[in-house]
């Protein structure tokens, strides 16, 4: 069921509460411009023309893309079209928005203000149900009431973020970047019995590695661990002392590090 | 479906006729390409005929066809052809261009019906399709000389829109084909030739050999083709 319609029996009740931004940019027709891409895609939502015309008006204000919504798409950047791809999901102001990757390749100021965007005025404001999927777990942490990890097609957990955290336990996350030359780092990690679990993340390729080692009592392991490496002669890059991230849910779950690490 | 629907469906059809001829004229380059290159692709056929005949007339060809200029039968023909190979080709390649561009699948999830998506494609090729058969032969007929005496024009109309209608039924087929299996060259080539073969358009039904010249007899735009050239 999708806001109260059934996905069998009516498919085309359950198409028009959903709102989708997938692929973004590539989703638009980047010989039109923003206003006949909005008042083409209004029309496949079967909105009302004078709604539509509203409704346009309203979202390339929201988005402050009034003033070029004549020109072109193939002239607008990947952020102006971004905006215009959510804008395109919202014109006929459904229920459920499915928001695939919507931070994807934006630069980080637009991004913040999408995820504001998204939370605040979507979200809160509006009152939407949003489906959101992102590889960016500080994007999750930040934007979302519940989680699912999905791994290899699979939901491998769901629940709150401060809940999925806790999983970590009382332990502490001492991340240390190193820089592998003689032995291996995993062989370094497995040799250290305080651990109560760790992720290696970095290409193969790459002598630079990173490593999340989970403990109760950092502080008193800190000087065996810098030993443990300097002696295979590993060096060491830096060193913090961190609060356990959805991230660190992820490699526990799963046993990968994300792999768009690097 | 009740009328308001109904009509809300016309709209959506309209709107994609719409953008489909924007986003075909913002590339000029390939909007000259379409109205003068089939001339050149039409050209051997009546330089190498009025090289064989010495002329523009032919009596064997009278004999085959009904006219002897054999250069109108071509012009004609040829012009009629672009609309088979619009509808044939045209609703199946837009959806894979979609694909490639990526808004195949916001359109797709649209509450809209299917239909009505493919209808407004069908008729934006239609009527690019008139713009340039109607340029094709503007400059066919400067070029080469076409004699032709308009009659029962209506008529005419009606046919061609019969024969319109038919292919696209062809070619949504197809779409659906293109769309489940993602290569439309091998499929749509073979069944443009196997037309274009059976169905002639730059020479006489009569002139094909074996079982195809009674094929041929069957295909609606002969049919057509022959009023035409009537």
């Amino acid at each position: 069921m999708v806001n109260g319609y059934d996905v069998l029996k009516e498919p085309g009740k359950v198409r028009a509460s959903i709102g989708v931004v997938s692929s973004g940019e590539r989703s638009l027709y980047w010989k039109l411009t923003a206003r006949e891409n909005l008042e083409y895609f209004a029309r496949l939502y079967k909105v009302p023309d004078q709604v539509a015309k509203r409704r346009i008006r309203e979202l390339l204000n929201l988005m402050g893309l009034e003033d070029r919504a004549d020109e072109l798409v193939e002239k607008y950047s990947s952020g102006m079209r971004q905006k215009l791809a959510i804008a395109r999901a919202m014109l006929h102001d459904p229920e459920v928005l499915l928001l695939d990757e919507p931070t994807l390749g934006l630069d980080p100021s637009f991004s913040k203000s999408i995820r504001s965007f998204i939370r605040e005025e979507l979200n809160k404001k509006q009152g939407k149900t949003i489906l959101l999927t992102t590889h960016y777990m500080e994007e999750a942490d930040k934007m979302c009431d519940r989680v699912a990890f999905i791994t290899k097609g699979r939901i491998v957990a769901v629940d709150t973020p401060e809940r999925l955290k806790n999983m970590i336990g009382k332990n502490e996350v001492l991340k240390l970047v190193v820089e592998e030359l003689r032995e291996s780092v995993s062989n370094v990690v497995k040799n250290l019995p305080f651990l109560d679990d760790y992720g290696i993340t970095g290409m193969e390729q790459n002598s630079i590695k990173t490593i999340r080692m989970y403990m109760k009592n950092v502080d008193s392991h800190i000087q065996e661990i810098v030993e443990s490496f300097s002696n295979a002669g590993c060096r060491i890059l830096s060193l913090s002392v961190e609060k356990p991230t959805l991230e660190d849910v992820f490699i526990k779950l799963t046993g990968e590090a994300l792999r768009d690490e690097y | 479906m009740n009328i308001d629907n109904w009509i809300l469906e016309l709209k959506a059809s309209l709107s994609t006729a719409k953008k489909e001829i924007l986003v075909n004229l913002r590339y000029p380059l390939w909007v000259v390409f379409w109205a003068i290159m089939p001339i050149f692709w039409l050209a051997p056929f009546i330089l190498q005929g009025r090289a064989l005949v010495g002329g523009r007339f032919s009596e064997s060809f009278g004999e085959l066809t009904g006219t002897k200029d054999f250069i109108t039968f071509a012009i004609i023909g040829s012009s009629l052809y672009a609309y088979v190979m619009s509808a044939l080709w045209g609703t199946g390649l837009s959806l894979r261009r979609e694909q490639w561009g990526g808004t195949l699948e916001m359109i797709l999830i649209s509450p809209c019906n299917k239909f009505s998506i493919l209808f407004g494609k069908a008729l934006s090729d239609s009527i690019l399709t008139s713009f340039y058969a109607i340029i094709q032969f503007a400059l066919a007929s400067l070029i080469f000389g076409a004699m032709v005496k308009v009659e029962n024009l209506g008529f005419a109309i009606s046919v061609v829109l019969l024969m319109i209608l038919a292919f696209y039924g062809i070619g949504f087929v197809l779409s659906g084909v293109i769309l489940m299996y993602k290569e439309p060259g091998a499929l749509l080539n073979f069944v443009d030739t196997l037309i274009y073969t059976i169905c002639p358009v730059n020479y006489p039904l009569r002139a094909l050999m074996l079982f195809l010249g009674s094929a041929g007899y069957y295909m609606l735009s002969t049919v057509l083709d022959s009023f035409c050239q009537e």
